[in-house]
């Protein structure tokens, strides 16, 4: 297993000395981090988007309610009988899904939290714009700049590094527009300047000098000094990626990644954090969750998709270890979820509650928050959808404030308009 | 939606009125004569030569070999008033023909470019496949299916409208004459945001572009205003399409499109005030954004495909037979619908409107539109972008205010307030101060080697695609953005240590040839990329490139070993048959002071 300290010692350290005679700016804090046992260890959230909306009602179905048997009864999953698979038992009312059986054991754990019935008091069953509103966090209001999690960066008011706020996705999301730094990568592997040796040499230290050299004085502009520490910042960033011990990463614990692309962007985020350079917000998307068609039950379509999330995040756990684990909370996110009924192609339609997961230390884990009414149909939103009882904000502000350590008094700024009451799913809350 | 249901019903119950408009509206801006600019670089120190590289890399998307030597020889003056008085670029338009979708009207586009799930189930409807594989995740078979009968029927999948939405921007930014004109039109579609990233609009945003905006780039605000206000595309993406007068005011007579209840949709009224026009302390309340979306119930659009068709047939046909009798006001796709307008009296920043019934109610957002494209807050907002587009990201306050006078003393006119800029010495002032967007940098590269964009190649089996992905990884997928507030225009939003090293491959794939649709012309820039001096000055005219080709000659001397991405990954740069030539131009392209505009 790659220690933090290793890296530093053997990869990084060792670029940096050779090639630059000094260390990129960020890496002395970590580093210091790293020895001085006294100065607490970054806080990092990991938000995992689950793009198309989860049907929360079969990810974690309520046991033994008859009107959910009746209207979706192509889509109900068994309880567990001498045998064979079926629900596995969350408490009283609820069962988790099988393919979720990784995460079923770190709910027993009590690592593990489940908040249902959670979403967006905007009632908009359009993925585009429940997206919007839930990576802005202001349902209902589009000319939102920001992004939440952006803004939990800025409200943090850490000196940035360029890996404080990582999305493991090509393009930027929603969740991260804004005015903090903020860096977009598929795949860290990708992630090299290809100037050729030379090459990129001539080009850092043109980065890296602009503004030194007293006869250009126009790089002393705004402009200038942008490109200079952005421009050294992707020269470190892309170093330490580009470390064999980087490259070569083993998984510690015998963590086992799903080959996919989440599984690939969460074996990422972990080998980030344990390199000790400064991360505090991951992000990291699946898609596939519009499930209209052939949604299945134990099998199919849904059932793959939950595995893949449910293997992905148990093996980012795994690999965390002992050592990094209290510093992390990983948290799922949808826009809605789905119609309590069956549609005519055994699937089902854009709905309105959900259900998110809730991974990390200092949980009440091993609970399932959150209202969920017997699905009776006049207790359904429109007599079709599981209703939203709780505001996804209550979640997102509980989780910024009692994990990363935003200020109660910075939650306008994270979530302006709003002032709800926390969930509370943490236990010294 | 409403109409999808029952459009004839609506249309008889309230005996819609058709009201002539006047056939101004959406043509091109009034034909004012051009002045020619008093533009300062003189008494600012400033070379001919520098004042054409400073005004060629804002008002164009950068200069092309030897444009920044003949515009200093003819005068920059004479360039601008040229670019200002645009007139048609016959080259660019017969090269676009190559993109089908080009010369289709908005409807013809919506109804022959369809998502997936749609082409699906007309294919059901026609019984070539089963009700049950529309929306799945369907094998080769099925899919093969649907494309024989998509070929057959002359329908196509969206995502070929999407790629070449972004294509024809590709193309003119590097090739059309007239650069200002599409400088501008970037700057007004950034500005009235209209998304591909939204399912609803999608289909309209080509057409949103090239009829609502291009045309009247250059015209007055109050024109691009409602030229967008009245364009699907806006209607679509901000909702008020879907608005409609809240029960109260409807005497009780409830608006139920299925089991959906529909009432009034203030998305459009507030970005209209805070984005489009007054800006967010533009001296407005909540309850002016509520009176605003009060005024504009009514406003929404006949849309493209089946629904809307059936309703424009009905239309027609209840015209045809002098039902409608002069009671419908349609113009275009825009169409006002007076039943679901709300006729109460409203106040609207301090003023009394009375509430106008029937087809006059159309005359009401008309006055808002006045009202708002006339107000101070908007000539301020307004004036404060243009200067951040073409001057500094912290634009001098002085700056603004004479630009807000401009807008204010033209009545909104582009041309006026672009003259403005020009004359005034904080434009001259503040060279090299702005970040290109990967969409400059990516054009300013091309017209700087000369490069020709191969719309055929781009066309041919999807390889846009991989110029798309570079896009992407620089942190601008075109027309992607989500926000209605369009890119943010700022050094910070451009710059991050991830997409610079995206540019930095990105200048060296290109100068390679490496990217399907790019073709340069390799010959000619061997022999002016000899060593770093000719390829710098021959990419930087007009620039400074002496700390740049210092820099770069000191480090280079060293032997050279590449260490490639694996070929299959994406965006992978292949040096084996790189050139020192190019690689001289790769540098000079990835260097920071080529960043700079």
């Amino acid at each position: 297993m790659m220690t933090r300290r290793a890296l530093l010692k053997t990869g990084a350290l060792a670029v940096f000395s050779t090639t630059l005679g000094g260390l990129p700016t960020f890496i002395p804090r970590a580093a210091l981090a790293a020895t001085n046992n006294k100065s607490p260890k970054n806080k990092v959230l990991v938000a995992i988007f689950q793009r198309g909306a989860m049907d929360g009602l079969m990810a974690v179905q309520p046991q033994n309610d008859a009107n959910l048997t009746k209207l979706r009864s192509g889509l109900i999953i068994p309880s567990t009988s001498a045998g064979k698979e079926g629900l596995l038992n969350l408490d009283d009312r609820f069962g988790l899904h099988p393919g979720a059986s990784a995460l079923h054991k770190l709910y027993q754990s009590k690592e593990l939290c489940v908040v249902h019935g959670i979403g967006s008091p905007d009632n908009t069953r359009s993925h585009f714009d429940a997206q919007d509103y839930m990576e802005t966090g202001t349902p209902g209001r589009k000319g939102t700049g920001s992004g939440w999690l952006n803004r939990a960066i800025g409200a943090l008011g850490h000196e940035p590094t360029p890996f404080q706020s990582v999305s493991l996705t090509t393009a930027l999301p929603r969740s991260m527009y804004g005015e903090c730094p903020s860096l977009a990568v598929g795949n860290l592997d990708e992630f090299k300047v290809q100037a050729g040796s030379a090459g990129n040499q001539s080009l850092e230290s043109l980065y890296r000098d602009l503004g030194d050299d007293k006869k250009s004085k126009k790089d002393q502009s705004q402009v200038g000094q942008l490109l200079k520490k952005r421009g050294s910042d992707a020269f470190d960033a892309t170093k330490i990626v580009s470390t064999s011990e980087f490259r070569n990463y083993r998984p510690a614990n015998g963590a086992d990644y799903p080959k996919t692309n989440l599984g690939r962007s969460l074996r990422q985020i972990a080998q980030l954090i344990k390199s000790g350079v400064g991360l505090e917000i991951a992000f990291t998307e699946q898609g596939g969750w519009d499930t209209h068609v052939g949604q299945g039950t134990i099998q199919g379509n849904f059932s793959r998709q939950l595995k893949e999330l449910s293997d992905s995040i148990a093996a980012f756990w795994t690999d965390l270890g002992d050592g990094y684990q209290d510093q992390v909370m990983l948290m799922t996110m949808t826009e809605f979820g789905r119609t309590v009924h069956q549609n005519g192609s055994n699937g089902t339609d854009h709905g309105r509650g959900s259900c998110m997961f809730v991974l990390g230390h200092g949980l009440k884990g091993g609970q399932v928050f959150g209202k969920v009414p017997e699905l009776a149909l006049e207790n359904l939103e429109d007599k079709r959808d599981l209703p939203v009882t709780t505001d996804f904000r209550s979640l997102f502000c509980d989780v910024a404030n009692h994990h990363l350590g935003v200020p109660s008094g910075k939650m306008s700024q994270l979530f302006p308009g709003w002032n709800g009451n926390q969930l509370g799913v943490f236990a010294r809350a | 939606m409403l109409m999808r249901n029952k459009p004839l019903k609506l249309v008889a119950k309230f005996s819609l009125v058709v009201v002539p408009l006047c056939g101004t509206l959406f043509s091109n801006a009034l034909a004012d004569p051009v002045r020619v600019p008093q533009m300062p670089y003189k008494s600012l120190g400033l070379s001919r030569s520098q004042a054409a590289a400073h005004l060629l890399s804002r008002f164009s998307y950068g200069a092309t070999p030897g444009q920044v030597e003949q515009v200093a020889a003819r005068g920059p003056e004479v360039w601008f008033v040229e670019q200002l008085n645009a007139g048609k670029d016959n080259a660019t338009e017969v090269a676009l023909k190559q993109l089908p979708v080009e010369g289709l009207s908005l409807r013809d586009i919506a109804s022959t470019y369809l998502p997936q799930n749609v082409l699906d189930r007309q294919a059901a409807q026609q019984g070539v496949i089963d009700a049950s594989q529309v929306k799945g995740k369907n094998g080769p078979e099925v899919n093969r299916k649907v494309r024989e009968f998509a070929d057959a029927k002359g329908l196509h999948l969206e995502r070929e409208l999407v790629q070449q939405t972004v294509e024809q921007k590709l193309y003119r930014s590097v090739h059309t004459v007239n650069q200002l004109q599409e400088v501008m039109t970037e700057f007004w579609q950034n500005h009235f945001y209209v998304s591909l990233a939204k399912p609803q609009c999608r289909a309209f945003v080509y057409a949103y572009e090239r009829d609502a905006i291009r045309p009247a780039a250059l015209g007055r605000f109050r024109q691009i205003l409602e030229n967008s206000a009245t364009h699907p595309a806006m209607l679509y993406y901000l909702d008020n399409a879907q608005s409609v007068s809240n029960p109260p005011e409807m005497n009780n007579k409830m608006v139920v499109q299925g089991k959906k209840k529909r009432g009034l949709n203030e998305n459009f009224a507030r970005e209209l005030l805070e984005l489009h026009t007054l800006g967010v302390d533009g001296g407005y309340s909540q309850k002016d954004v509520v009176e605003v979306a009060r005024a504009l119930t009514g406003w929404t659009a006949v849309p493209g495909r089946g629904a809307g068709m059936r309703m424009q047939a009905q239309i027609d046909q209840a015209q045809s037979k002098g039902q409608l009798n002069n009671r419908l006001v349609q113009r275009g796709d825009f169409v006002f619908l007076p039943n679901q307008h709300d006729p109460r009296p409203k106040k609207i920043l301090g003023r009394n409107f009375p509430g106008l019934d029937g087809p006059n109610g159309y005359q009401e957002g008309e006055q808002v539109l006045d009202m708002l494209a006339e107000h101070p807050s908007t000539a301020q907002h307004i004036a404060r972008k243009l200067a951040i587009r073409f001057v500094d990201d912290h634009p001098d306050p002085a700056l603004i205010n004479k630009l807000a006078q401009q807008f204010r003393r033209s009545h909104g006119d582009t041309k006026a307030m672009l003259i403005a800029l020009v004359e005034s010495p904080e434009f001259w002032k503040t060279r090299s101060s702005k970040v290109k967007s990967p969409l400059e940098y990516y054009a300013s590269m091309m017209r700087a080697l000369g490069g020709q964009v191969d719309l055929a190649q781009l066309e041919n089996q999807g390889r846009a695609r991989v110029l798309g992905k570079w896009f992407e990884k620089m942190g601008q997928q075109l027309y992607h953005y989500q926000a209605p507030t369009g890119f943010p225009d700022r050094a910070e939003q451009w710059i991050n240590s991830g997409t610079l090293v995206s540019r930095i491959n990105f200048a060296f794939a290109l100068c390679g040839s490496q990217i399907p649709g790019l073709v340069l012309p390799q010959q000619q820039l061997q022999s002016v990329s000899k060593d770093l001096q000719s390829s710098a000055q021959y990419l930087m005219p007009g620039r400074d490139i002496e700390a740049t080709v210092a820099q770069v000659s000191a480090s280079s001397s060293k032997p050279e070993f590449f260490q490639s991405l694996k070929k299959n990954q994406d965006m992978a740069v292949d040096h084996e048959k790189f050139s020192s030539n190019q690689r001289n131009l790769a540098l000079i392209l990835s260097s920071p002071e080529f960043q700079k505009r």
